[in-house]
């Protein structure tokens, strides 16, 4: 294992750790004024405190794990549709895969802004929200699918699969896929990082994960970022931290994904 | 004078085994040496150590190998690949770039920037070297035939001037059409004074251009032929009437008739692109034929396999070219078995141990390579379990696509023995493919002859092909004889 992978690893299972057991080691609640407003870091907010006083490492520990549980659950839901959509397209004949393939590209010209929007509009939650992000990366995800398996699809022992009349669970996931879960998992984890993306960025808008949402955070501090730069930038690194870690973990899981799936 | 080239003593080591264990030869300028023995006696280890590449695994474990006085290992001097020592590959499909023109490819391997104007001059020039029209310098590799492909190859290592040729096995995926353009052509080089050193296993083909032989680990020397049966009185399996397929606007296939009694081997011969292997897809339900009917047991087949029934599917079954693609790469080989007993014959899963171990007898592979995974075994085993997954179902009809053209001499024949005990023994009837004419002599009791998609001739071996006359010589007539037809 090379050294930035052990790091990559090491850290997104650190931040995984921190993030699920934050709102447990919250020293304080996320409501409840702890010192004036934009306070700077001290000894009883040790990153200081926000436009009302309120604790900002409490606040930040608190909507860590509803951010996280989102993206993940968003990045899971699209890249199971996509990759299942895409690997059915890869199998069967043209004129079904293209009929499969060309609603999704519809999708694809739809900014995910929008379509977070209009998603919201309709269904002000959290499932709405985590439907959303599905349906922004489901395509992608397709494409990747058909075209990692399209590669493979035309194998001889697969056709012998097929030949033999082997049923679409047995052709999807004895003979394709364990020969397409690297580029799968590669795909996976950059859908993670998109959602992470877009669920902050939910938040931003006032329609997020939980009302300690990273992305709210960074909203409601950058009024007061010249007084309190700490308040802006946790949020800020959290999210980058996360997307980092996801994707050289997912990288790593890609590389090893002979010796997991053998 | 040095050498131009000298291996000494060169030992060579994988998984702590040793492959090529104190090798010694030289090459001097000029010489062309061909290097022979079996299958994984290390041949291509050898050659590539010339170019100074260790294949992933092998070690380098004593002796040397010097290129012009200079040692390759570990580290080949910066001029030696390309320019010293050109290489040619055994398919050429894998060594031309798909998307990359014959002329981009010839000017790329060139490594100098050429003006413009004089790009085209260089390219036929290049080409005119290697005997090809400067027409073909605007395709793509896929429009141009095997020989004329590996021609490119050989034109692409010419380029810039290199002393010596490695070659690995130049002719082993190539028809006999190509590949006896390819062996004209490299007399051609060897005549104009650069070196050659060409691995091969099958020594009758090079020995009119190489000067020496070299043998390389333990020497075979093994052929098979069988006497052929009667025939007539036998029940007819397989008929298939008026086959035209193709691939999109492209026709492949003219109203091909073909027909197959129980227990009989047809081999079907052609030169590559005839469309001898889309009449394998055909048959099996792989490819769906644009007009033509196929009958099973004077019944009506259907031709998509999706739709044939369980029976019609495992009463014809097929054994791929590829061993490397045949198996998935995946999944032991005790599953590629059990899923034909399951899938086609139902088996109860109590009976699957004891079926497994006679399928692996009767391919001769002992037991334990049931748990093994295909890259664990070597290319003849592969084809081995390939050739018994296509016994699981108990076919009456195996369709043979070239099994044996990625093999050395000595697979090859047991392969094809094993074939003929499985004939005599279960009735089974077999259609072989292959371009090899020495192959269709030796083991089929029926010829059907394949030039430009249509049946050329057909008829009973001993008479298209009388024992005496060189098979490879007699088919290039019926092949030439043809074309004017």
């Amino acid at each position: 294992m090379s050294r930035l992978g052990k790091a990559g690893w090491a850290l997104f299972f650190l931040l995984l750790l921190v993030i699920l057991i934050g709102p447990a080691i919250a020293p304080n609640t996320a409501t409840h004024p702890v010192g004036p407003p934009y306070a700077p870091p001290s000894g009883r907010a040790l990153l200081g405190t926000d436009h009302l006083g309120r604790d900002m490492l409490s606040r930040l520990l608190l909507g860590g794990r509803p951010l996280l549980l989102t993206s993940l659950a968003a990045a899971a839901a699209g890249t199971l549709a996509g990759s299942l959509t895409g690997l059915v397209a890869a199998l069967s004949r043209r004129r079904l895969g293209a009929w499969l393939m060309r609603p999704l590209d519809a999708i694809t010209a739809v900014p995910p802004i929008l379509l977070l929007l209009l998603c919201l509009t309709a269904l002000p939650n959290r499932t709405g929200l985590v439907i959303a992000v599905a349906i922004t990366s489901a395509p992608l995800s397709a494409r990747v699918a058909r075209s990692a398996a399209a590669q493979v699809a035309g194998r001889a022992h697969v056709e012998n699969a097929i030949a033999r009349g082997e049923n679409w669970s047995w052709l999807l996931g004895r003979e394709i896929l364990p020969l397409v879960a690297g580029p799968l998992l590669a795909d996976f984890g950059i859908r993670f990082v998109a959602a992470v993306y877009l669920v902050a960025a939910a938040g931003f808008l006032g329609l997020g994960a939980s009302d300690t949402d990273w992305g709210r955070l960074i909203v409601e501090a950058l009024p007061g970022a010249a007084l309190q730069p700490v308040a802006l930038l946790a949020p800020v690194i959290g999210v980058a931290f996360l997307a980092v870690a996801a994707n050289l973990a997912s990288d790593r899981a890609a590389q090893n994904s002979r010796g997991l799936l053998a | 004078m040095t050498a131009l080239l000298e291996v000494q003593n060169l030992r060579l080591t994988a998984a702590g085994r040793a492959i090529v264990d104190g090798v010694s030869f030289q090459v001097e300028p000029g010489e062309s040496v061909a290097i022979t023995g079996p299958s994984g006696a290390g041949k291509t280890t050898l050659a590539l150590t010339v170019l100074g590449h260790l294949r992933d695994g092998v070690t380098h474990d004593g002796g040397q190998v010097l290129v012009d006085g200079r040692p390759t290992l570990p580290q080949p001097p910066p001029e030696l690949r390309g320019g010293l020592v050109g290489y040619v590959g055994q398919d050429p499909g894998n060594s031309l770039n798909p998307y990359a023109r014959v002329a981009t490819t010839l000017l790329r391997v060139t490594a100098r920037s050429v003006p413009r104007p004089q790009r085209s001059a260089l390219v036929s020039e290049l080409l005119a070297r290697v005997g090809l029209p400067t027409e073909l310098a605007q395709r793509y590799p896929h429009q141009l035939s095997g020989g004329q492909q590996q021609r490119v190859v050989i034109a692409a290592a010419l380029a810039r001037n290199p002393r010596l040729l490695v070659l690995d096995e130049p002719t082993t995926a190539l028809d006999l059409v190509a590949k006896a353009e390819v062996v004209a052509e490299l007399r051609r080089v060897s005549d104009a004074g650069i070196s050659l050193l060409w691995v091969t296993h099958d020594l009758a083909s090079v020995e009119t251009v190489v000067d020496r032989v070299v043998t390389i680990g333990e020497p075979t020397t093994a052929s098979y032929s069988h006497a052929p049966v009667a025939t007539a009185a036998r029940e007819v399996v397989l008929t298939a009437t008026g086959v035209t397929a193709g691939y999109g606007h492209t026709s492949v296939l003219r109203a091909v008739d073909l027909e197959l009694r129980s227990g009989e081997l047809l081999a079907v011969l052609g030169a590559s692109g005839v469309g001898k292997s889309t009449l394998a897809r055909v048959l099996t339900g792989l490819h769906r034929p644009a007009s033509g009917t196929l009958a099973h047991r004077g019944e009506r087949l259907p031709w998509d396999v999706r739709r044939r029934s369980r029976a019609e599917r495992a009463a014809i079954q097929l054994v791929g070219q590829n061993p490397a693609e045949a198996l998935h790469p995946r999944q032991t080989v005790r599953t590629a078995l059990t899923r034909p007993l399951v899938r086609l014959r139902n088996l109860p899963t109590a009976e699957h141990d004891g079926e497994i171990k006679l399928l692996l007898d009767a391919v001769q592979l002992p037991i334990e390579v049931a748990d093994r995974l295909p890259g664990e075994l070597s290319g003849g085993m592969r084809q081995r379990v390939a050739l018994a997954r296509a016994l699981a179902a108990r076919p009456e009809v195996i369709v043979c696509d070239e099994i044996t053209s990625a093999l050395d001499s000595s697979t090859q024949s047991a392969i094809l023995r094993m074939l003929d005990e499985l004939r005599a023994e279960l009735g089974l009837a077999v259609v072989l493919i292959t371009h090899d004419a020495d192959v269709a002599a030796s083991v089929s009791d029926r010829l059907l002859v394949l030039a430009s998609g249509r049946v050329a001739r057909t008829g009973a071996t001993a008479d298209l092909l009388p024992p005496g006359e060189s098979p490879e010589e007699r088919v290039r007539h019926l092949l030439i004889d043809h074309t004017d037809l």
